[in-house]
């Protein structure tokens, strides 16, 4: 593996059993993706990008294949995916998935339950303003408009210093300007913060901004393109 | 956190909250009264001064015991009995009071010194148609010393007011054995007799032993031997065992929907690197919390109806409040919530982050 490689997986396969069918999400993926690289992964519904994300992020287990992240091999018989999740991989989903019953600062605090409280909520509050929402800290996701919850998650992915954060169609869910307003944040963090990002989307002109656009299609790579040096 | 998870569906929550409550105060309230009647049984007995009660075999209410006079005479000579004070008891209706407590009483034995004289005097051994009352009954008969009282259809002349602290004797009168005896047709025979000893264990043994017909308990062990208060303590068992059950399976339903509401959220925990155990703690501290919020509510029910009940009870009964019972009712929802939210927690903590994430 590449010294800055953050990202391998070997021969990935994904196959999923529903009653008798089989379905091969995943036919045999080599993703790779170095530090600081953004990502973009397209392909038509059922090529297996969400399914490529999740088992990047060990959100589940690939049949046959290995994903290699930071140089840990994550599905080891030893490796605490938990664990692995919280202190490497920064989610953002197409729905932004806060708890309604917290406010702004509290959902951004989630992940960082092993830090002291001050130091966490002192964390957090930066994290809110490095997304755009100082203001908006004690509101609750009832409060704020799509695209604001959808920073709020950005922040949260953020928290603990993740090495890559995922993200599934995190504009999916929102209008033509907020999404715009989402996209060029996380390019804003990865330019000026170094952030390495793989981001499934269906937007062709998101997918266009980003440094990378790889092809899916029927779980395989159709090809990959290379939009700026990476 | 947790309080604010709990009253998302604050009528479901308030719901289920009620019902724990009910519950408990149901569970209080049987409690109470069952140790108020224990206690009473132990005032009765134990604080009368007698180490031993000595009374009819297979009895199951004192009030129904009938021993002999002649093998009463016959335990004072056994080794081990120091003194010993008979006791003739009933309970008649007189004026308002349905529940008039009589004693018959020898003067000069230890038994009748509980009942102190607050005016008038106190009973002599040749008295005849003469009553003691005791304070609570003679504000309730509106009689004092001086007045004449029917009692068992005679008339009788109180010649003194008493207070023993006992609610139930404080309620009635008492009189000599004699006169007991005669009015209740029973010439011969007493209810109970109080034994003073120095081993009660041993004495007891060899009164049993020597008089086959006598049942001789340590006074302290009177109550829990008592049927009425063995019955009362079994279905006040069976409904505590049944409302832990009710109140665990409400708890359980209530947070079975709770995880079920919030499946995609418990997803999205666990993307974040929430453990199991983190996601199972979170659950049983709701579940918990819950419970005790109903604790609260029912402690206070149950303190309200046995109040109540005191004021509406024909029989004058003492209710003794204690701390223990908070914390024993915070122990039952403390075990309702522990119950209750094991299985709705094992539910959330066995969800796949994925399939919880792609939950509708």
């Amino acid at each position: 593996m590449e010294e800055d490689m953050i990202v391998e997986t070997r021969n990935l396969v994904k196959v999923y059993k529903m009653d008798s069918i089989e379905v091969r999400a995943l036919n045999g993926v080599n993703l790779h993706v170095h530090k600081g690289e953004f990502v973009s992964i397209m392909g038509p519904s059922g090529s297996g990008k969400s399914t490529l994300l999740h088992l990047v992020g060990g959100l589940d287990r690939p049949t046959e294949g290995e994903v290699i992240i930071d140089g840990e091999d994550i599905f080891h018989e030893k490796m605490n995916l938990d664990d692995f999740r919280n202190r490497k991989i920064g989610f953002i989903f197409q729905l932004h998935n806060l708890i309604p019953t917290l406010t702004a600062l509290e959902n951004v605090e989630i992940p960082a339950f092993k830090m002291p409280r001050n130091e966490r909520r002192k964390k957090a509050e930066e994290m809110l303003s490095l997304v755009g929402l100082g203001d908006r800290m004690h509101h609750k996701p009832t409060q704020l408009s799509g695209g604001q919850r959808q920073r709020v998650a950005i922040a949260r992915a953020l928290m603990n210093d993740p090495s890559i954060i995922l993200a599934d169609e995190p504009t999916g869910e929102l209008d033509s300007k907020s999404g715009a307003e989402i996209i060029e944040l996380l390019l804003s963090l990865n330019r000026d913060y170094g952030k390495t990002f793989v981001m499934v989307t269906h937007n062709p002109e998101n997918a266009a901004k980003t440094d990378r656009i790889i092809y899916l299609r029927d779980g395989l790579f159709e090809r990959d393109e290379h939009l700026k040096r990476g | 956190m947790t309080l604010r998870n709990l009253f998302r569906r604050k009528t479901r929550s308030i719901l289920t909250i009620a019902g724990i409550a009910v519950g408990i105060g149901l569970v209080m309230t049987l409690l109470m009264v069952s140790s108020a009647l224990m206690s009473t049984y132990q005032g009765m007995f134990e604080k009368g001064g007698s180490d031993i009660t000595v009374y009819q075999k297979n009895t199951s209410d004192l009030i129904l015991s009938q021993i002999d006079e002649d093998d009463v005479e016959a335990m004072r000579k056994i080794e081990g009995v120091d003194k010993i004070a008979s006791v003739v008891a009933a309970i008649e209706k007189v004026g308002d009071m349905p529940y008039f407590f009589v004693l018959g009483l020898n003067p000069g034995e230890f038994e009748i010194e509980r009942y102190k004289i607050i005016s008038g005097r106190g009973l002599a051994r040749n008295d005849s148609r003469k009553i003691l009352l005791g304070k609570s009954a003679s504000e309730d008969l509106k009689m004092s010393v001086g007045d004449k009282v029917q009692v068992f259809g005679n008339e009788y002349e109180i010649v003194g007011v008493y207070e023993s602290g006992l609610p139930w004797f404080d309620g009635g009168g008492v009189t000599t054995i004699q006169d007991a005896q005669r009015a209740l047709g029973t010439e011969g025979k007493v209810s109970w007799v109080g034994v003073k000893t120095r081993d009660p264990d041993v004495t007891a043994k060899k009164i049993n032993r020597r008089i086959p017909s006598f049942e001789a308990v340590r006074s302290s062990d009177v109550s829990s031997k008592q049927t009425d208060a063995q019955m009362l303590s079994s279905i006040a068992n069976f409904i505590i065992f049944v409302a832990l059950i009710v109140g665990g399976i409400a708890v359980m339903n209530t947070m079975v929907m709770s995880v079920v509401e919030r499946t995609r959220e418990i997803g999205v925990l666990r993307a974040l690197g929430w453990g199991k155990g983190r996601v199972v703690s979170m659950i049983m501290k709701e579940s918990v919390f819950l419970s005790l919020i109903g604790a609260v509510f029912g402690s206070l029910l149950g303190y309200g109806t046995v109040r109540f009940v005191q004021v509406v009870s024909p029989v004058p009964l003492v209710f003794p409040f204690s701390f223990s019972f908070l914390i024993y009712a915070l122990t039952i929802a403390l075990t309702l919530g522990l119950i209750g939210g094991l299985y709705p927690a094992y539910r959330a903590s066995q969800l796949s982050p994925i399939e919880a994430l792609r939950y509708e």
